[in-house]
């Protein structure tokens, strides 16, 4: 009896943190999906006479464009660093990395730039959004998908060789699918961050549903519309995350084995004579790759920060990139942290909610960074009103803006924006391993705890370190929030880039540019040498 | 406050003996001063770091989209921190005001003042100008006078502009709805749909570069880019050298006006600090810093104009309700939607 | 056929297999037997073609596969593998698995073989699960009917039962067998177990150290050994101290503390001697108490039918294995007398 309750306890416990954590993280979200509670028809007649078919067919061209192109760049380059040996692939393996530290309006501006300086053509379309978008996106595909390949067990490449199937096939057949999990978490990331950029749709006058947001919002003055559009956005995106998990529900991608470090060389490129691509036009692809979405752009923009710098403001920068780099170091160990809770309270709890509200807690990625930052505001404003009537009561004076303002609100932003692309690496790492381990742990008497330091945290530190990573990055890129809420007198590298690039002043911007990519590398060589 | 009343009289006497004034009657003024701002750090730090030495104030900044630092004070509610609000826009301003963001200023105001809500809950600061650029070598400037102009027949396929998205592209509809009713604004923008060279996209400078390339040979853009590209490097400058500017409607009603301007906000802690900004921002000199640096024009007429503000021409400009013209930039885009502007 | 000709495999220049030969006749199931690090799945990699062997050929029905000068890809060697563990892809269901070798095949036929396969393995119900829904012995018989699916000219094994519970093994060897032998397939098994070789194999290659020690059938390796590895190795049993004296024109005797035996030695031409180990088999003992020879029980285990018993010798305190039926009760400490009865007498 005693070890039924002791048992109910602990499940319990980790469904009122699971449920928690999701529902606090979920309160901006919500907010926003309130804003439904006064549908205006006339306005909605408007826009469905006007713009949306407009929004609607830009929003899913564009976001399906960066899905595949950067599937296309990730899945390939990924497949080629883990499969071949050809030159230089030690070093395309992490610099394939770098272009994350790009943020998209900027390589955006970037190349547009560079275009109108040499009047070759116009990168200002559709089109050109969407490579360019893929270009800086890809990582995230690329990341997943590397781990995946190589985490995938040989004997699978053994057997479908003795079954007489080409390496081109087993791509396809094998490796593809049984890596559809992460390719489509990072296609989904992907994607998420195209479907919330604002910064080159609006550059390149591309009507999307973001661009729509923040027309009814900033030109309308209807932020409810505006928040009603950002809802629909979230919830088409649940939609699709539910449809791909729900396609895969039977199959299960545990790592039945963890794969060996001295690993075997490979059946196919070991004993093929000649793989299907040549060695060569492996390194040629990747170098172009890491050329355009990287090299080129990066030292266009240091060509214009050479030309433009300031040596008087080097003090104020100094202070720019710690403020950038703290703030995005702390975010990330705090969203890591969050993000291996809630993998672990989907795991252990037998309440099969938490995963659903999980799910939801992570939407915030999908909704435009302006829209979300009035979404946090807005509870956070309502508590520290009850905080304030409280104190009052209690001290007979106000303390003031407890939240809204300061850190907590930045921070709590982040992690609602973020902490999908942390939850999508702890998951896709815990999924892999079978929960009959946990079992066979507890069996031996140790505790959760323990199963955790000593079987999970050597299991997971590529994922947690990809999650951490991934995040940092993020952060050090992310724009319209902090600008809404940072507290006053902090000043980050997005914000002073975007400042100049916003004010059409590209050669101003290219030095705080610059430096985001530059700061954005070190944890991506970080990471690369911890993988090793 | 007695004491501020003195100071402040005594301002209007001799504007430039201010400072010390208020120094000498020390706890005049509050120790702290925030402000939410639309306009771009770099183009009002200096001016702040200036005020906050003289006053012994501390300045605290935050910039942002002026809207969604509007969103930010109207959440925060009655204790948002917030004294100050200053856009780049006169829209933002009457939004504020009519979200009960604002309230009125106490400050005396300079007699050149016109440019401000009849409740004084705004003043403009600079103003700024959206008049016609056109390629001088395909475009005979005759042929251009007015917006109107600009959906004649013979401009079809030859005109750049911006994204209605854009904040300058609702007020000069708005504007128009004003002085022209709802169903010319319409017709005119349908018509200048007709005419664009090409889908609207990038900013102002980008219709200038377009101008020149060859895009299109008539556009639309404010004068502060053009001025600033005159003046930046020399590839720009070759670029901006090549345009010419058409001050519309000079016969009628005159080019397209907005200002950028500043509010003091509704939950304002530190309103001594707040009036004094806003007087001292109306001061020959910070009128003349906060206009140059940006390349607009001072609201202060007895100021020179800088040498490339005086080659771009004196103009007349609209004389409308601005407050108006905020109210009003919703219904501009709704125009603009309905006329396929994107 | 499978035929090996002196077959070296060098890995980083270390020799892991020195100088094999094998064949395997059509229909045969045979084993690689021996302990981990003997070289035996490196071995089954470069027969299944994913390892170039350095030296010596592979022959493959008629066909050389593997020899310096040629190395057909494993791709195109029409070669079965069943993995130590599975290998099966989790994404695809039986179905799916069990055809995916037969990408070749038009649809109707890969159809017909799939049902085939599925009634020859009993996997009809679940040929729409995904494997993770199957039990451990499910999952094998997957891996094989995919492995067999395309009629491959040989199946190999690679330690198949070892992800298996050890209860099961014996009568899912069983199985295989019968699955295998009504395919008709050559098989080539790798273990480290020798129960599963005895059951499954026909010929057993017993390695140690990169070659073979020996090759042949079980009752030839557990009766009559060649090496001293290959008794130590096979079945159990322990060595006693023994000394053969030969005599010219005489027939050579062996003597043990445990009595005397007829040696087989080749005639010498003058009288020699020399030390020598005997295998004695749990099963080489009767009980004879007026004659044996004293042993103390040490310890005991019993086996339902059979108790092993661990003996040691009073005189010359050496270790014995015993089987004896079940009704001999000895409580460990007593004293018993044995008597060695063998039937072949085996020294090294």
């Amino acid at each position: 009896m005693a070890v039924i309750i002791n048992k109910w306890r602990e499940l319990d416990r980790w469904f009122v943190v699971g449920a928690g954590l999701s529902v606090i993280l979920a309160l901006p979200v919500l907010a926003i999906l309130f804003s439904y509670s006064h549908l205006s028809a006339e306005l909605w007649r408007h826009l469905y006479d006007t713009t949306l078919s407009e929004y609607l067919t830009n929003s899913v061209l564009l976001t399906l464009g960066v899905g595949l192109g950067s599937m296309f760049l990730g899945v390939a380059l990924a497949w080629c660093v883990t499969q071949y040996t050809f030159w230089g692939r030690g070093f395309f393996e992490w610099a394939l990395l770098l272009p994350l530290a790009m943020p998209a309006y900027i390589i955006a501006y970037t190349y547009t730039g560079m275009f109108d300086q040499f009047g070759w053509f116009d990168s200002r379309t559709l089109l050109g959004a969407i490579v360019l978008m893929s270009l800086v996106l890809y990582p995230y595909v690329y990341i997943l998908a590397k781990t995946a390949f190589s985490s995938q067990q040989h004997t699978y490449q053994d057997a479908a060789a003795s079954l007489g199937v080409t390496h081109a096939r087993y791509f396809f057949k094998v490796a593809l699918p049984i890596a559809r999990p992460a390719v489509f978490t990072g296609m989904a990331l992907a994607m998420m961050e195209a479907l919330a950029d604002y910064g080159t749709v609006a550059y390149f006058g591309i009507s999307t549903f973001t661009t729509g947001i923040f027309r009814t919002w900033f030109g309308m003055g209807e932020m409810q519309l505006a928040s009603q559009l950002a809802g629909a956005l979230a919830v088409f995106v649940l939609l699709v995350l539910g449809l791909e998990k729900y396609s895969r529900r039977n199959m299960r991608f545990y790592q039945t084995q963890i794969p060996h470090q001295d690993m075997r060389v490979n059946t196919y490129t070991n004993t093929q004579s000649k793989p299907f691509l040549s060695p060569l036009l492996m390194s040629v692809f990747c170098l172009v790759v890491l050329a355009v979405a990287f090299i080129i752009p990066v030292f266009q923009l240091c060509i214009w920060a050479w030309e433009f710098a300031e040596v008087s403001v080097i003090d104020e920068y100094l202070s720019l990139v710690s403020n950038s780099f703290l703030l995005a170091f702390s975010t990330s160990v705090l969203i890591v942290a969050l993000a291996l809770l809630l993998s672990y309270a989907q795991r252990f709890s037998t309440h099969s909610q938490v995963s659903g509200l999980t799910q939801f807690a992570a939407l915030g990625y999908a909704i435009p960074g302006t829209v979300l930052a009035i979404g946090v505001l807005q509870p956070l404003g309502w508590l520290d009103e009850q905080i304030n009537v409280l104190w009052a009561f209690v001290f007979d004076e106000y303390i003031g803006l407890v939240f809204s303002g300061t850190f907590v609100a930045l921070m709590f932003a982040y992690c609602v924006r973020f902490l999908s692309v942390a939850l999508h690496n702890t998951q896709n790492g815990l999924e892999r391993i079978k929960p009959n381990v946990d079992d066979a742990v507890l069996t031996l008497g140790l505790g959760r705890l323990r199963i955790f330091s000593r079987i999970h945290l050597p299991l997971l530190k590529k994922s947690i370190l990809a999650a951490g990573i991934l995040v940092f990055v993020d952060v050090l890129k992310e724009l319209p929030a902090t600008l809404i809420l940072r507290p006053f007198n902090f000043n980050t590298l997005a914000v002073k880039a975007f400042e100049y690039a916003t004010d059409e002043r590209l050669l101003a911007a290219a030095l705080p540019s610059v430096t985001i990519v530059l700061v954005g590398i070190i944890p991506v060589i970080l990471l690369t040498r911890a993988m090793k | 406050m007695k004491k501020l009343a003195v100071a402040l009289a005594l301002s209007l006497l001799s504007p430039l003996s201010l400072p010390s004034m208020a120094l000498a009657n020390d706890n005049v003024v509050e120790a702290e001063l925030n402000i939410y701002s639309a306009r771009k750090e770099v183009l009002i730090k200096p001016l702040l770091d200036k005020f906050s030495e003289q006053y012994n104030v501390k300045i605290n900044l935050v910039t942002g989209k002026a809207d969604a630092l509007l969103a930010r004070a109207k959440s925060e509610g009655q204790f948002s921190p917030v004294d100050i609000i200053i856009t780049t826009d006169v829209g933002r301003l009457a939004r504020a005001k009519s979200q009960s963001l604002t309230q009125p200023m106490t400050a005396m105001l300079p007699e050149f003042v016109t440019l401000k809500d009849q409740d004084n809950h705004w003043v403009a600061l600079t103003t700024r100008n959206r008049p016609i650029l056109i390629n001088p070598l395909t475009v005979d400037s005759n042929t251009i006078t007015s917006y109107e102009d600009l959906i004649k027949p013979i401009f079809k396929g030859r005109v750049c502009i911006r994204s209605s998205s854009n904040i300058y592209n609702q007020s000069l509809v708005a504007a128009m709805i004003i002085q022209k009713g709802e169903e010319q604004a319409l017709a005119w923008s349908k018509g200048l749909v007709e005419n664009f060279a090409r889908r609207p996209k990038g900013g102002d400078r980008d219709q200038i570069k377009a101008l020149v390339s060859g895009v299109c040979d008539v556009a639309v853009a404010n004068t502060y880019y053009l001025a600033a590209m005159r003046n930046a490097d020399e590839a720009s400058q070759a670029i901006a050298n090549q345009v010419k500017v058409i001050w519309p409607n000079q016969s009628d009603r005159g080019v397209h006006l907005n200002i950028s301007g500043i509010a003091i906000a509704k939950h304002a802690k530190n309103i001594h600090a707040a009036n004094l900004l806003i007087e001292t921002m109306l001061q020959k000199e910070a009128q003349y810093w906060y206009a140059n640096t940006n390349y607009e024009y001072p609201v202060d007429p007895s100021i020179e104009w800088s040498g490339t503000l005086k080659a771009m021409g004196t103009f007349k400009h609209e004389s409308i309700d601005l407050n108006q013209v905020g109210e009003l930039n919703a219904q501009a885009l709704r125009i603009m939607d309905k006329a396929g502007w994107r | 056929m499978l035929t090996l000709h002196n077959i070296h495999i060098k890995i980083a220049d270390k020799h892991i297999i020195n100088d094999i030969s094998l064949t395997l006749n059509n229909g045969e199931i045979g084993c690689l037997l021996g302990p981990s690090g003997c070289g035996k799945t490196t071995l089954l990699r470069a027969i299944a073609g994913f390892m170039k062997t350095s030296h010596g050929e592979i022959i493959i029905r008629d066909d050389i596969v593997s020899s310096p000068a040629t190395h057909v890809d494993v791709t195109r060697r029409q070669v079965g593998v069943v993995f130590q563990d599975f290998a099966l892809f989790p994404h695809l269901t039986v179905s799916q698995n069990i055809t995916f070798g037969l990408h070749q095949f038009s649809p109707g036929k890969q159809q017909q073989r799939l049902e085939e396969l599925l009634n020859l393995t009993q996997l009809s119900d679940y040929a729409q699960q995904y494997p993770h829904q199957l039990s451990g012995g499910q999952q094998q018989r997957v891996a094989i009917a995919r492995a067999l699916a395309p009629k491959p000219d040989i199946l190999l094994l690679d330690e198949p039962f070892s992800a298996l519970d050890p209860s099961l093994r014996e009568s899912l060897a069983l199985d295989i067998k019968a699955l295998l032998k009504h395919e008709n397939v050559t098989a080539l098994l790798v273990t480290h177990d020798q129960t599963e070789a005895f059951t499954i194999a026909d010929k057993i290659a017993v390695m140690n150290q990169g070659h073979i020690e020996q090759y042949a059938c079980a009752y030839d390796l557990y009766h009559e050994p060649d090496t001293f590895f290959v008794a130590n190795f096979v079945g159990e049993g322990r060595f006693i101290e023994g000394r053969v004296s030969m005599t010219p024109n005489a027939s050579a005797q062996l003597h043990t503390a445990m009595g005397d035996f007829a040696a087989h030695e080749e005639p010498v031409l003058s009288p020699s001697e020399k030390q020598v180990k005997l295998l004695v088999r749990p099963d080489d003992f009767v009980v004879d108490e007026q004659h044996g020879f004293a042993v103390n029980v040490v310890s005991r285990a019993f086996r339902g039918a059979h108790t092993l018993y661990t003996f040691e010798s009073v005189k010359s305190h050496e270790e014995l294995l015993c089987l004896l039926p079940s009704h001999y009760d000895y409580q460990v400490g007593t004293q018993v007398g044995i008597r060695l009865e063998l039937e072949h007498v085996i020294y090294f």
